[in-house]
């Protein structure tokens, strides 16, 4: 199947600044999270594929075209910009129906549309009012509104949840899961890093306008090997655990003692440590709680590589 | 779902729609609108205050002074630059829409001026009539110079627009400030200049179009220009204008890539 988002050696400035550098990505259909520090590109990426701006180097192409000004791929895109900016003396409605007719829909159409996706984003007891009544919530789910009332093939929401409160939250995410379950592609950039891993596990990372990573978060564990994880485990005796496992595995790096129940264990080969673990609590007749990676959690994963990028360059 | 991409005269008529709603809503306009009336009305009051005899002395530079060098300018500019401004983290919504960027710039552009001319005429017909009920045989008189002054005021709003939208498409916020400065030296500075050098000002050939008496300095050494000619190239500075903003908005990434 054709990627319907491809990047090749897509660089762009801003002036003397290289806000992206040389990346090399194709999208297909799904969820997927754009991660990154602020500064690290993400806007740029998402204006470059919007087509509201165009790369200094290489190609960007949405559904096979490139997208600058490009009326003929700009109807197949939904996108929704970062900053918190609707038109506050329109109603929610008036202004969704209004990009529902640019989209090319008829007038009674775009207002079925735009009411239908009003309410499934919990805004119809407020869509006739003006939006300068709205809170930041609603003004959010208005700006998703009007990124999806034309059913786009690529959504592209640029850190849509960004003050949002959890009613709002919740209706927005049940919205891109549906969109994503159907077929379209999503691009979703956020620093909080739960909600991409609410959402999708299949993440690019972008960090001074390099690509760090692009794929499923286990793809990027992979590439992480040869890097110090951790495994925290809670259980009754955690020192005889740790004393056990330094007699039978010889590759720990450092033992930590969080509290009296929690211990945690650093090794370059982490399924090794987990196999040594679990071995040594049956063997042992340890009362486990609980055992955990902090390094599971995509932060971690995203902090590492951070780090090992600020190492290379 | 991907339809097909309304025409460019539709995506006009849909943003003119929205954007006259906009403008009609602000409160900028209404302040606007009321403070042009009591501007006028207090016109008015000077012309039966100071009880002045030559009511066709008063009547021109009333028009000069007050519309051509004012109202004509300043309502335009000052939509114009609110909008641009207002507009700067918007313009993405209407760009990634599949219509012709030159439609969003053409429909701003319609939406100001059509207000913005309906306004300055509202206002001159109050002028015109609270100064001179008392004279029935004046406005009779002048209904030719008058319907004139309208119509050049028309062309005028609808090409002094085109300033504020393009200096503020093509530098965003500093747009405002330059955009004032080009009124200030070609407007104003050489629409007040002797000989020549008055043909560079847009409102010197509306004031042509309108056939009223110069102001400024030396009026008397400017060349004599006829309507039929003021017409054309008033036309076609809302040529170059308009064809110079359309180019702009289409190959310009318009300040996206700034915030």
């Amino acid at each position: 199947m054709m990627p319907k988002v491809r990047a090749l050696g897509l660089s762009r400035w801003h002036g003397r600044v290289r806000a992206l550098a040389n990346l090399d990505f194709e999208l297909g259909p799904g969820i997927w999270g754009l991660l990154g520090p602020n500064g690290s590109g993400k806007t740029t990426l998402m204006r470059l594929i919007a087509g509201l701006i165009a790369p200094s180097l290489g190609r960007i192409e949405v559904c096979g075209e490139a997208p600058f000004a490009n009326p003929r791929v700009l109807g197949r895109i939904g996108f929704c910009p970062e900053p918190d900016a609707v038109f506050p003396e329109m109603s929610a409605f008036e202004f969704v129906s209004t990009m529902a007719e640019l989209n090319g829909f008829s007038r009674e159409e775009a207002s079925s549309r735009s009411r239908a996706i009003l309410e499934q984003l919990e805004l119809g007891p407020v869509m006739d009012r003006p939006a300068r009544n709205y809170s930041r919530g609603m003004r959010q789910r208005v700006k998703l509104a009007q990124a999806l009332v034309h059913d786009p093939e690529v959504i592209l929401l640029d850190e849509p949840m960004a003050g949002v409160d959890p009613l709002s939250r919740h209706a927005m995410m049940r919205e891109i899961h549906r969109r994503g379950a159907e077929g379209a592609t999503i691009l979703f950039s956020s620093h909080v890093l739960s909600e991409i891993e609410a959402l999708t596990n299949q993440i690019l990372l972008l960090v001074k306008g390099h690509l760090l990573a692009l794929g499923d978060a286990q793809a990027i564990r992979e590439m992480l090997q040869g890097y110090v994880h951790r495994v925290r485990v809670e259980c009754d005796r955690p020192r005889e655990l740790a004393l056990r496992l330094l007699e039978t595995f010889h590759e720990i790096e450092k033992i930590e003692f969080l509290d009296p129940s929690l211990v945690e264990f650093s090794s370059k080969n982490a399924d090794l440590l987990y196999e040594s673990i679990l071995r040594e609590a049956i063997l042992g007749e340890f009362e486990i709680h609980s055992i955990v990676s902090p390094d599971d959690r995509l932060d971690a994963l995203f902090q590492e590589l951070i780090k090992r990028n600020v190492r290379h360059s | 779902m991907t339809m097909p991409a309304p025409s460019f005269a539709s995506s006009i008529a849909i943003l003119f729609r929205f954007f006259l709603k906009r403008i009609l809503r602000s409160r900028r306009f209404w302040f606007g609108s009321a403070g042009g009336a009591i501007g006028v009305l207090a016109l008015v009051l000077a012309r039966y205050l100071t009880g002045l005899d030559d009511v066709q002395a008063f009547f021109e530079q009333s028009t000069r002074l007050a519309f051509f060098n004012l109202f004509v300018f300043i309502f335009p500019f000052s939509l114009g630059v609110a909008l641009i401004s207002e507009e700067r983290h918007r313009i993405a919504y209407f760009f990634t829409r599949p219509i012709p960027r030159f439609a969003w710039l053409c429909a701003e552009h319609l939406a100001i001026s059509s207000l913005s001319s309906l306004v300055i005429c509202l206002l001159f017909l109050i002028f015109l009539f609270g100064s001179y009920f008392s004279n029935p045989m004046f406005l009779v008189a002048s209904f030719g110079i008058s319907l004139r002054v309208m119509i050049s005021l028309f062309f005028l709003a609808f090409c002094y627009t085109w300033i504020p939208l393009i200096f503020g498409v093509a530098l965003g916020e500093s747009g405002r400030f330059l955009s004032l400065i080009y009124f200030v030296i070609f407007e104003f500075g050489f629409g007040a200049m002797p000989f020549a050098f008055r043909f560079i000002s847009i409102g010197f050939w509306a004031q042509r179009l309108a056939g009223i008496e110069l102001g400024g300095w030396m009026p008397e050494t400017v060349p004599e220009v006829g309507p039929g000619l003021a017409l054309f190239v008033l036309f076609l500075f809302f040529l170059i204008f308009g064809s110079f903003g359309a180019a702009l908005v289409s190959i310009s990434e318009c300040q996206m890539d700034k915030g």
